[in-house]
C-alpha cells in the first residue's frame, strides 16, 4: 500500500477529529462546522460535509488531485464534554496556524486518550445527584439516603450494561424497571414514611434526556432538519422507555401490596 | 418556608454540579455549571412562589439559564453546550413525566392526559426559550458582505 498523500491525511484528521466530537455529544452543526474550517484551512476548492447523528460524509475536491470522499460510520454515543470543548479549541487554533499538523494529530490522540473522572467518581455524583435531587422535589431525609442507594446502584449498573453494547433503550428500560423494584421494597418496608414521587424523580433524573433534548433543540435552529428529528425521536424514546419501566415495576408492585 | 427555598437551592446547586461530572464537563467550569442550574432553580421556585403557573415559571427559568450560558459562552471561550445542558437539566420535567405515569396506571386518564400536556408543554417551553435567546441577536447581526 502506498502512502497516503497529503491531502488524504488532512482528511483523516478532519473525519477523526468530527467522529470524536460525535461521539461525545456535539451539535450536528458544530461538528459539520469544525470539519469544513479544519479542511478550508488548507484552501481546497470545494469542501462538503454531511453529518447525521450516526455518520459523517466528507468530500473534497481539488485540481491538484481527483475527488475524494470519507465516509465514518458513528456507533457508541457517549456523553464527553470535555472532549467537544478541547477539540474545538484545537481546530481554532489550528485554524488560526498556531500549531501545525502535526501537532494537531498529536494532540487529538492525546484528547482520544485523555482521562478525565474515574467511573468510580461518576458514581458517587450520580447517587448524591439523585439524592439532592429527591429534596428537590420536597423529599424528606429518609428519602434523601434511598435515592441515595437507588443512584449509586443504578449508575454501576447503566455504567456496565453500556459496555456491552446493547441499545441505549433498553439500557434504560431495565436501569428504570430496577428503580421501580427498589423503590416498591422500600416502600413495603418503611410505608408512608417515605416519599415516593420524590425518590422516583430523583432516581430517574440523571437517567432523562436532557443531553438529547438541548441537542434536538440546537439542531432544529441550526437548519438542521433531520438530526433535529432524529435527536427528539431520540429523546422521545428514552422518556417512554423511562415511564414503561418504572410503570411496570409500580404496577406490578400495586397488584402484590394493593397500596393506591 | 425560607428554609426550604434555601435547602432546594444548595439541591439544586450540588446535582447540577454532580451532573456536570456525570458528561464529563472539566473540572474548571464546575462550580459555574452548579451557579447556573442554582439559578434557573432560583427562578423557578420564585416563579412558583407567586402563584406563576408552572409552564411559565419554567419558561422564565430557561431563558435566563440560555442567556447566562451564551454570555458564559462567550467569556470563558467555551462550546455553548457545556454550560446549557448542565443548567437545563433541573428543569426537565420529570416530575410531569411521573406524574403521568402515575395517572395511567390508577387509570386516572383525564389527570394523565392532563400531565401529559404539561410534560409536553414545559418541553415545548424550554425548547422556545433556547431558541429566542439564541436567535434573537442574529436579528440585529450586520448583513454579510459577499
Amino acid at each position: 500500500m502506498e502512502p497516503l498523500s497529503c491531502h488524504e491525511q488532512l482528511l483523516n484528521f478532519a473525519v477523526k477529529a468530527g467522529e470524536l466530537m460525535l461521539k461525545s455529544g456535539a451539535e450536528i452543526y458544530r461538528v459539520e462546522d469544525t470539519i469544513t474550517r479544519l479542511l478550508k484551512a488548507s484552501h481546497f476548492e470545494s469542501v462538503d460535509t454531511f453529518v447525521i447523528p450516526t455518520g459523517i460524509m466528507v468530500t473534497i475536491e481539488d485540481t491538484s488531485f481527483s475527488m475524494c470522499t470519507k465516509i465514518a460510520r458513528v456507533k457508541n454515543r457517549v456523553t464527553r464534554l470535555d472532549r467537544v470543548e478541547l477539540i474545538n479549541q484545537l481546530s481554532r487554533d489550528y485554524v488560526l496556524g498556531l500549531i501545525s499538523f502535526e501537532e494537531a494529530s498529536s494532540r487529538l490522540q492525546s484528547i482520544e486518550q485523555a482521562k478525565t473522572y474515574s467511573s468510580l467518581t461518576v458514581n458517587l455524583w450520580i447517587g448524591i445527584s439523585c439524592a439532592f435531587f429527591s429534596i428537590m422535589f420536597k423529599g424528606n431525609s429518609i428519602d434523601f439516603f434511598i435515592s441515595f442507594c437507588i443512584g449509586l446502584v443504578v449508575g454501576s449498573m447503566h455504567a456496565r450494561l453500556m459496555q456491552k453494547e446493547i441499545v441505549n433503550y433498553f439500557v434504560l428500560f431495565i436501569c428504570s424497571l430496577f428503580i421501580g423494584v427498589s423503590v416498591i421494597c422500600a416502600h413495603f418496608l418503611l410505608g408512608n414514611r417515605m416519599n415516593m414521587e420524590s425518590i422516583v424523580i430523583g432516581c430517574i433524573m440523571p437517567l432523562l434526556p436532557g443531553v438529547a433534548f438541548t441537542n434536538a433543540v440546537r439542531d432544529a435552529i441550526g437548519d438542521e432538519l433531520l438530526s433535529g428529528i432524529s435527536r427528539a425521536t431520540e429523546a422521545l424514546l428514552i422518556a417512554v422507555s423511562l415511564a414503561a419501566g418504572v410503570g411496570i415495576a409500580l404496577s406490578f408492585g400495586f397488584w402484590i401490596g394493593g397500596i393506591l | 418556608m425560607i428554609n426550604h427555598f434555601i435547602l432546594s437551592l444548595i439541591s439544586a446547586f450540588i446535582s447540577t454540579i454532580g451532573f456536570s461530572i456525570v458528561f464529563h464537563i472539566q473540572k474548571k467550569h464546575l462550580l459555574i455549571c452548579g451557579i447556573v442550574g442554582a439559578a434557573g432553580w432560583a427562578v423557578y421556585l420564585i416563579g412558583e412562589e407567586v402563584h406563576l403557573s408552572p409552564v411559565i415559571s419554567t419558561f422564565l427559568a430557561s431563558l435566563l439559564v440560555t442567556q447566562i450560558s451564551y454570555f458564559l459562552a462567550r467569556t470563558r471561550k467555551t462550546p455553548v453546550t457545556v454550560f446549557l445542558i448542565a443548567g437545563i437539566i433541573p428543569l426537565v420535567p420529570g416530575l410531569g413525566l411521573y406524574r403521568t405515569m402515575y395517572s395511567l396506571l390508577t387509570s386516572d386518564y383525564s389527570k394523565a392526559i392532563e400531565y401529559a400536556i404539561l410534560t409536553f408543554e414545559l418541553a415545548g417551553v424550554i425548547a422556545g426559550a433556547i431558541v429566542i435567546i439564541s436567535l434573537l441577536p442574529l436579528i440585529w447581526r450586520p448583513k454579510k458582505s459577499r
